[in-house]
């Protein structure tokens, strides 16, 4: 696989991951 | 970059299009919250408050679980049911799991496969798994998440009425936390349901969601 394909596929990974963190915290805190 | 960009035109476009138009939300949410919260006598929030609050945080994970659920059961649904015709269908004969053969795993893995399609036992069927569990995790954390977001802004809402507060677990029963989450279901089953029927007869060009022009109605695309 073309190296700046995995970096975008990291990229989607990691803004999930920070979104739904920071959402869920975010939510829970009120 | 440009190659790059052409190579990962989709990603590119829809992950700009993503903060685009989160950033819009966030802009009329913020707006909308402090015509509601001026209309009660409340201070105005600013944008950073706005984007750190329980309502924007339930507002957007509402939309997400719903996404990624609709995108989590259509994975798992065109393992086993077909639609004839269809271009979001496999064919007919291949409704399953398939053979190993067929999906290119164990000893009938290429040189260059995934490491994990190579393996066998438990790596492999994370692997053969994998969409499907990843997919479903981040629908499930984001419901969790909407729950969380939209049960502090139901209270926030019961105090300024003088209302006692209610659990979450009280929250997740009563029907605001329902109608927040079906709303946004029923719209993802139609629109998927609405993609498998109208590609077996609607036709787009050059669409990797679409057959052919010239395919004939009843060819399924599998």
């Amino acid at each position: 696989m073309a190296h700046p394909v995995r970096a975008m596929f990291l990229l989607y990974v990691v803004f999930i991951a920070i979104g739904l963190a920071f959402f869920i915290v975010v939510g829970a805190r009120g | 970059m440009r190659r790059f960009v052409r190579e990962s035109g989709l990603a590119v476009f829809f992950g700009t299009l993503f903060l685009v138009t989160l950033t819009a939300q966030s802009v009329a949410g913020q707006r909308a919250t402090n015509a509601e919260r001026l209309e009660h006598g409340e201070r105005a929030l600013s944008w950073g408050g706005y984007v750190v609050s329980a309502d924007f945080a339930g507002a957007v994970l509402e939309n997400w679980q719903s996404e990624f659920l609709q995108f989590s059961l259509f994975i798992v649904a065109t393992v086993w049911l077909v639609q004839r015709g269809s271009n979001e269908s496999k064919s007919l004969s291949e409704a399953g799991t398939e053979t190993d053969a067929q999906q290119r795993v164990g000893a009938y893995a290429p040189a260059d496969a995934p490491r994990w399609a190579r393996a066998s036992g438990l790596r492999r069927r994370l692997y053969e798994n994998s969409l499907l569990l990843v997919m479903t995790a981040i629908f499930l954390a984001s419901w969790a998440g909407q729950s969380l977001g939209n049960w502090r802004t139901y209270n926030d809402e019961r105090t300024a009425h003088d209302l006692p507060e209610l659990g979450w677990i009280g929250y997740v029963r009563v029907a605001d936390f329902w109608e927040k989450t079906l709303e946004n279901w029923q719209s993802e089953f139609l629109a998927v349901g609405t993609m498998a029927v109208f590609t077996i007869y609607l036709r787009q060009r050059g669409s990797a969601e679409s057959k052919p022009v010239g395919t004939p109605h009843n060819e399924t695309a599998g």
